[in-house]
């Protein structure tokens, strides 16, 4: 008998983010990977980016476990911030959930993020004690097997940034791969030092990509990876171009700009 | 080999956080920074907690609702900063990469809590919000201090209370201006008995380093390890650094 942790980070779709109403799609079947065979899952933590540079209010939420079958992955859950439209074909995928209720969030007296942990197992408070199993031969190396979680929002979860362009960036004609002069949206300071970290990923409404922060050089100003590692652009044209079709990912006056991972799961398992 | 395991942990309140008390601005505070804790190379399933407090100035602790954070380095780098201790939590975003859970205690964890000089707590009951940890707690390899070990991070938060929260306040004062060239320290005002022990590391409310006690004779005499490090002036009331214990519950 043993233990082990995997940490997953969701990616949700830039021109999503802001406020969840209720039963949402927080975040689509993510895959993640597990020692093969059958591991006991016996907790959750999630991490959460603020709102808009404050905490992330408390809220419910579930999450989804689900695994291929016959090697196909689960069909969407539906689109990011609508209705779960999932098809009834979801029934064969998936494996069981987890429920957080607001509880779960603890103090929650972050300044600017916010944190939950399963759970205390009163009434709706869920102490999970659910037996994942993938498919065989379903992991992306021997030894492993694959499997999916997906979240809902029970309404308020948000994650704007308040991080807007001021004025058109016309990204081809500039010299470096920095977007500065950032502002609220209403001439006021931008406070990105409050609302990104180094190594977000980040895209702009319309989900222009942008890409990696290699640094935030004030609450107003990200310089963005060009360098080829973790596969981000090789060089400050390719970082250009990156949007497709040589086309510059150019960004109009007040697009709000997202880290496209602002959840962390980290679940504990059991073997 | 058993296996379970424990790691106590005594993490660090400067003296000078410690002169008003936790969460009486109606905000949550920082209890504690990170504190970093050597566990045995891997994942391991945190299943308990007990908190033993110091009491306030001489009296019980008074049960508050705190939450305990857990995290990890992330390539190597140790979490930043949760904010100034007895500040509000301005941890910056980034913190949401390096952590791996919490534990969250009611005010009903610290059972009947009948100490007349100190306080304690344990996660719990399950019920409502009261938390049973179950959390795998996993470092990053080779982020231990010695082979076979990883290093993770504990901090903690103070939840919100107007004019009241977790209290260190000392009216221990220096009775006769401390001198570096004896062990001896003289206080006045109240008992050294019922506030602070053997092993304690003493600072003066502004930080000075007082040393660590070596005998307590009486209420009004404590001798030191060694000569006091500082000299520090009548009425400087004195505090133990250390007022919270934390003792970790591990399956192996």
């Amino acid at each position: 008998m043993g233990y082990f942790s995997v940490d997953v980070k969701p990616t949700i779709t830039a021109s999503t983010m802001v406020a969840h109403t209720t039963k949402d799609v927080l975040f689509d079947w993510t895959s993640f990977q597990v020692p093969k065979g059958a591991n006991k899952l016996i907790s959750v933590s999630a991490t959460f980016r603020g709102i808009n540079g404050g905490v992330q209010t408390a809220r419910k939420f579930d999450l989804y476990f689900a695994k291929s079958i016959d090697g196909v992955a689960p069909v969407t859950m539906g689109v990011d911030n609508a209705t779960i439209t999932a098809a009834p074909i979801t029934t064969n995928h998936l494996l069981g959930q987890t429920h957080f209720e607001t509880g779960d969030w603890g103090n929650n007296g972050w300044d600017y993020i916010g944190t939950a942990t399963t759970g205390g197992g009163a009434g709706t408070s869920n102490k999970p004690d659910l037996v994942l199993q993938g498919e065989p031969e379903s992991g992306d190396n021997v030894g492993y097997d694959t499997l999916y979680v997906a979240g809902a929002a029970a309404g308020g979860i948000d994650f704007g940034t308040s991080v807007l362009t001021t004025g058109i960036h016309d990204v081809s004609g500039l010299s470096a791969a920095t977007i500065a002069s950032l502002d609220d949206g209403s001439d006021g300071d931008a406070l990105a030092t409050k609302k990104f970290a180094v190594g977000d990923i980040i895209h702009a409404t319309g989900d222009v990509i942008l890409g990696e922060i290699l640094t935030i050089d004030s609450d107003a100003s990200l310089t963005f990876r060009h360098d080829g590692l973790n596969g981000t652009p090789v060089d400050l044209t390719a970082w250009k171009i990156q949007n497709g079709a040589g086309a510059a990912g150019d960004l109009a006056n007040n697009d709000e700009l997202f880290n496209i991972n602002p959840i962390k799961l980290t679940l504990s398992f059991e073997r | 080999m058993s296996k379970f395991f424990t790691v106590e942990i005594k993490p660090i309140i400067a003296a000078s956080k410690q002169t008003v008390n936790f969460g009486g601005d109606g905000l949550h505070d920082v209890l504690f920074d990170w504190t970093s804790f050597q566990i045995p190379k891997g994942a391991h399933r945190l299943t308990s907690v007990a908190v033993a407090f110091r009491g306030s100035n001489g009296a019980v602790q008074t049960a508050f609702e705190f939450d305990l954070h857990f995290a990890k380095t992330v390539d190597g780098v140790a979490p930043v900063t949760m904010g100034t201790v007895n500040d509000t939590m301005t941890g910056a975003p980034i913190l949401t990469n390096h952590i791996i859970g919490k534990s969250h205690f009611e005010v009903g964890d610290f059972g009947n809590n009948g100490w007349d000089y100190i306080g304690s707590a344990q996660t719990g009951g399950g019920a409502g919000t009261s938390n049973i940890p179950s959390l795998v707690l996993q470092g990053e390899p080779d982020s231990g201090d010695n082979v076979g070990y990883d290093t993770l991070y504990i901090g903690g938060e103070m939840a919100a209370y107007d004019d009241d929260g977790f209290d260190f306040v000392s009216t221990v004062q220096v009775a006769t201006e401390t001198a570096t060239n004896t062990t001896a320290v003289v206080v006045k005002t109240t008992s050294a008995l019922t506030t602070f022990a053997v092993g304690d590391i003493l600072h003066d409310e502004n930080d000075q380093v007082i040393g660590t006690i070596k005998t307590i004779t009486d209420a009004t005499n404590l001798v030191l390890e060694e000569n006091c490090a500082s000299v520090s002036a009548v009425n400087k009331d004195l505090y133990n650094i250390n007022p919270i214990k934390i003792t970790l519950s591990f399956e192996r």
